[in-house]
């Protein structure tokens, strides 16, 4: 299964890359939402694991454009700055879960895994 | 129980408060402000008054004492005029007598006595009558002694009567040794010869004139010769012959009125009148005393009534001035607190933001810390020489697991910064209490703890934020079950107040808060659970929610009797509940 991994914090894309890469997944980190939305073109995903807060187009944006453009991918949402609000926001966009941060990594996995649908 | 009462009406409030911090939290010095309405007030009523007393006193006082001035003054010249008049009467009647009586007729004894029969009967006072000749040998007398013979020539009346025609005598003993005084009347001098008319006037008939005057009743009237002494009894100075101890006024030829001082030294009016012809001066005594009693009794009257006004008025504004006081402290002890509060929320919200920024910087390296351990963690389940390795696992649960407690304290922290926004909605109090009690069920039965609710079926419904209220009786009741041991109770009670708020009881058995403790447990991070992991975040975000809601908490609570939280939320929300929005991210 195909993760694109999005974060400005270069050290968390790449770690979370990496741990998840042992649990079976390959995935692809990228560093702010242009060149993840770029990937996206270029490339087919199973899910995407999106941080709110990035550099030039922010989190809910990406969110929104992948959704149209992908509505079947599954979107988790990992952010260290969001409020229950913003949660709220995301998951009425079609976010599968959403996680502050720090978080636990088999949750993460368990909701990339589950059965559940992205709302559409 | 009255004096108690009027003491509370005259004492100001600000006396009872004891400033235990010696911090200076009064915005007015109410001591000056009192003491300057008081003396201001005082002042104003009094002085005129006293003014007035005063100025009423001394005129009055002048008034009475120029009255008695004039008084004395025509009772003087009355009397000046009635015993002139006396003496010039009977000098008179003998001037008229040795120049209608032939010499003969009046040195012989029978006619003598015929004349002085006459003389008693026709004017009164005469005592005796007697004819003298130019050597001062008494020829003929007529009267109660036997004078016939006497000689007078080195008498000094007899002197004076000589050269001047007529004598009036002072009062004196002459031979009798009574008191007595004599007119004397000359005879044409005929041939070098001449003849002396001398009778002996009553000094009784004198004495009546003086004390029969009018007024004398208050005052002393007498008459003195011009070396002060009495010639008539005096009613304090003496008997006849004695000498008066006042002072001698100089000559005047007419009546006079002036101030003295007795021998006790008491300040007296002399009235006084030198009658002529005559050795004599009469003189009205009146002491002062005498004559201002009738104003000293007004006056003492005027003074009580005074007193006690003066009494009765400083008592009203001693309590119009701590009324008004009073209502200053009041209105500025409200305004103290109202301001206290304001700096309170104020201070929780910018604590809030600080709060909300520490846990959004601190989220992202927390991050890092758990991705890199977690991958640490990861590459020894896969390597087996460090499989096995439980220290090592250890260790790296421990960071983990710090790292999942220091995102619980950024949660909160997020949380009491609650910026998400609020929605107002129908709330009923009993369901939402209940539902969040669910939660608690469980844990009641396993410590026996009682759950009371005891909430009316008619409270009304009120608008707020539901989620908010859960979070908040969850929060209360949380706190209780944690405060309380095993058998404990938890009641909850709610009731409307006034048709514009609910109150909402949170009652606890349990070990209660200290007082010092009660001021503070609003704070964040204030806690007394430290140890067991509490953040001390709890009810400052409580206290937070419930600005935001319009809504109130209140803690009252005993140490070892336990703990009750009030809650009071409006049941119309009124205003705007969106709070600050910020970016998210």
């Amino acid at each position: 299964m195909k993760l694109l991994i999005v974060d400005d914090e270069t050290k968390i894309a790449d770690v979370l890359a990496e741990r998840l890469g042992m649990r079976g997944f390959d995935t692809t980190p990228v560093y702010d939402g242009e060149s993840a939305l770029a990937m996206l073109q270029t490339d087919t995903f199973y899910g995407m694991i999106l941080d709110l807060r990035l550099p030039g187009i922010d989190g809910i944006e990406v969110l929104k454009k992948t959704r149209s453009a992908f509505p079947d991918l599954r979107v988790i949402i990992l952010s260290g700055h969001a409020n229950d609000q913003d949660f709220e926001t995301c998951r009425t966009l079609g976010a599968v879960a959403c996680f502050q941060k720090p978080a636990n990594i088999d949750e993460i996995v368990k909701s990339i895994e589950s059965p559940e649908a992205p709302q559409s | 129980m009255i004096a108690k009462s009027l003491l509370a009406l005259i004492r100001p409030k600000f006396l009872l408060v004891r400033r235990t911090d010696g911090s200076d939290q009064f915005l007015f010095n109410y001591r000056k402000v009192w003491l300057i309405s008081f003396i201001l007030l005082t002042v104003v009523c009094t002085v005129p008054v006293t003014f007035f007393l005063i100025v009423n006193s001394r005129l009055s006082h002048e008034a009475i004492q120029n009255e008695n001035h004039l008084r004395t003054l025509r009772l003087t010249s009355n009397s000046r005029r009635t015993i002139t008049y006396f003496l010039e009467e009977r000098m008179d009647a003998l001037k008229y007598i040795i120049q209608e009586e032939d010499f003969f007729n009046l040195s012989s004894d029978t006619g003598l006595s015929y004349i002085l029969g006459n003389l008693k009967m026709g004017f009164g006072g005469f005592v005796d009558l007697g004819l003298i000749d130019n050597t001062g040998i008494q020829t003929s007398y007529t009267g109660p002694f036997n004078l016939q013979g006497k000689n007078y020539s080195r008498h000094e009346w007899f002197i004076n009567c000589v050269e001047r025609g007529s004598y009036i005598s002072e009062v004196f003993l002459g031979y009798r040794q009574i008191p007595h005084l004599i007119i004397a009347a000359k005879s044409p001098v005929i041939n070098g010869e001449f003849y002396i008319l001398r009778a002996t006037l009553d000094i009784k008939k004198f004495i009546s004139i003086i004390t029969s005057t009018e007024m004398v009743r208050k005052s002393d009237a007498f008459i003195c010769n011009r070396e002060g002494l009495l010639q008539t009894p005096s009613r304090y100075y003496g008997e006849i012959l004695d000498k008066i101890d006042l002072p001698i006024p100089p000559f005047s030829s007419s009546s006079q009125v002036f101030q003295a001082r007795d021998p006790d030294g008491d300040p007296v009016l002399i009235g006084y009148a030198y009658i002529e012809n005559s050795p004599y001066i009469f003189m009205v005594v009146k002491k002062n005393r005498e004559i201002m009693k009738g104003w000293y009794s007004l006056q003492k009257e005027m003074i009580w009534f005074f007193s006690i006004s003066i009494v009765i008025v400083l008592f009203v504004i001693l309590c119009i001035s701590t009324f008004m006081v009073n209502k200053i402290y009041d209105a500025d002890q409200s305004r103290l607190k109202a301001m206290e509060r304001l700096e309170g929320s104020s201070r929780l919200i910018s604590i809030g933001r600080l709060a909300a920024g520490v846990a959004h910087e601190i989220n992202n390296p927390l991050s890092v810390i758990n991705e890199n351990a977690g991958l640490i963690k990861d590459m020894f389940m896969l390597k087996k020489e460090y499989q096995e390795d439980e220290r090592l696992l250890e260790l790296i649960d421990d960071v983990t697991e710090s790292v999942t407690r220091c995102g619980e304290i950024t949660k909160q922290l997020l949380g009491f910064a609650r910026q998400f926004r609020p929605s107002i909605q129908a709330v009923n109090l009993k369901n939402t209490i209940n539902a969040t009690l669910s939660f608690f069920r469980k844990e009641a039965q396993y410590r026996n703890i009682s759950i009371t609710v005891d909430i009316p079926e008619d409270l009304p419904i009120i608008h707020s934020d539901y989620g908010s209220l859960q979070q908040v009786f969850f929060n209360l009741i949380n706190n209780a079950f944690q405060a309380v041991s095993k058998d404990g109770a938890i009641e909850i009670t709610a009731s409307a107040r006034k048709q514009k708020t609910v109150a909402v009881n949170i009652s606890d058995t349990g070990c209660g808060i200290s007082a010092e403790d009660q001021k503070k447990i609003f704070e964040p991070f204030f806690t007394t659970k430290s140890t067991e992991g509490g953040t001390g975040l709890g009810l400052s975000i409580i206290y937070g929610i419930l600005q935001k809601l319009n809504g109130d908490i209140s803690v009252r609570s005993k140490r070892g009797k336990g703990t009750t939280f009030t809650v009071i939320l409006p049941i119309q929300f009124e205003g705007d509940i969106d709070g600050e929005n910020t970016t998210c991210g």
